[in-house]
């Protein structure tokens, strides 16, 4: 597996043209691994924040919605918690814990695991807003979990312990005739 | 047959170890390993982390081994082995999680814990065909 990345270290002594062009970095299987194993670890604690607020009454995550709608950082966002979210709780309750499930489910099983990573980037982003700046919470909480999604959507994960590694060669080559292939190959 | 047999061993003890971290990483720590010994009715306030983890490792190398007979008859390919592998997760939670910690020791089995014990035990079997894969095409 080959990642495409910039180097300027050591170019000096470079033939110019190379000196120009971006060098390839390539991952050994161990560097696969271990980034495996931390997509693992993250669809874990995706997972895990599954059980406290639990279908049908989803009553863990009431409490944070009403914390967001007072300390979120942009005040349209209090209105349409308050006004649009709050009043339509159990669908938001679906809808969040679907969403959770389905970035565990992910990252776990390394399955269109970069799709996983952008889904987790999008909730981790709005629990950013809503509740970074709420008494008793650490900005970089959520900081971090806005970065994990990015890096791992920025990395092929799924593609050693992961059904990412089927899928992509089978993508690959269909994608050479179909469009939706094209873009699904995207979130292997 | 035992070369397969062997593999098989080391890629079920191996995805054993990373599915019973897994258990490990909670608020306990790792109290969700008592869970895995009440399986077998073998959970104590004292030893229960320390017997579920043991477990894991164990019953990791016996569908292991099961893995390495029933995947070494046929063509070595990643999508054979990963079925194959998830497969044996899926026969660990029928046989052990439900036969033996339900319906013999009536364990609880609502939504939660459903979750918390089915699809750890899908990851090891993902893991199980997937190292057990890689440790071939490496070998040949």
């Amino acid at each position: 597996m080959r990642i495409a990345s910039s180097a300027h270290s050591g170019m000096a002594n470079m033939p110019e043209q190379a000196a120009t062009q971006a060098t390839s970095v390539t991952l050994s299987e161990g560097s696969l691994f271990v980034l495996a194993v931390v997509r693992l670890f993250v669809g874990l604690l995706w997972f895990q924040q599954l059980f406290w607020k639990l279908p049908p009454s989803f009553g863990g995550l009431h409490r944070y919605v009403v914390e967001e709608g007072q300390y979120t950082f942009l005040p349209a966002y209090a209105f349409v918690i308050q006004h649009l979210l709050l009043p339509n709780f159990f669908l938001l309750g679906t809808f969040t814990w679907m969403a959770e499930l389905v970035v565990a489910l992910c990252l776990l099983f390394g399955i269109f695991s970069r799709f996983g990573a952008w889904l987790a980037t999008l909730l981790s982003l709005q629990l950013y807003v809503g509740l970074a700046y709420a008494p008793g919470e650490w900005y970089w909480t959520y900081g971090m979990l806005v970065l994990l999604g990015i890096t791992l959507a920025a990395i092929p994960a799924g593609r050693r312990l992961g059904v990412d590694q089927w899928l992509a060669p089978r993508l690959a080559q269909a994608s050479e005739n179909s469009r939706i292939a094209r873009v699904v190959r995207w979130f292997v | 047959m035992m070369k397969t047999i062997r593999q098989g061993l080391l890629a079920g003890l191996c995805a054993g170890f990373l599915a019973a971290l897994l258990f490990v990483v909670d608020y306990g720590p790792a109290n969700s390993l008592h869970a895995v010994a009440r399986w077998l009715a073998l959970d104590s306030p004292g030893a229960g982390k320390f017997v579920g983890f043991l477990l894991m490792l164990i019953l990791g190398a016996v569908f292991g081994v099961l893995f390495g007979v029933l995947g070494g008859r046929g063509q070595a390919t990643l999508g054979r082995a990963l079925g194959m592998g998830l497969l044996m997760g899926i026969i660990w939670w029928v046989v052990v999680v439900f036969a033996l910690g339900t319906v013999v020791n009536h364990q609880r089995l609502d939504l939660g814990s459903w979750l918390l014990s089915f699809i750890p035990l899908l990851v090891y079997g993902l893991l199980l065909g997937s190292i057990s894969f890689q440790w071939r095409q490496q070998h040949t």
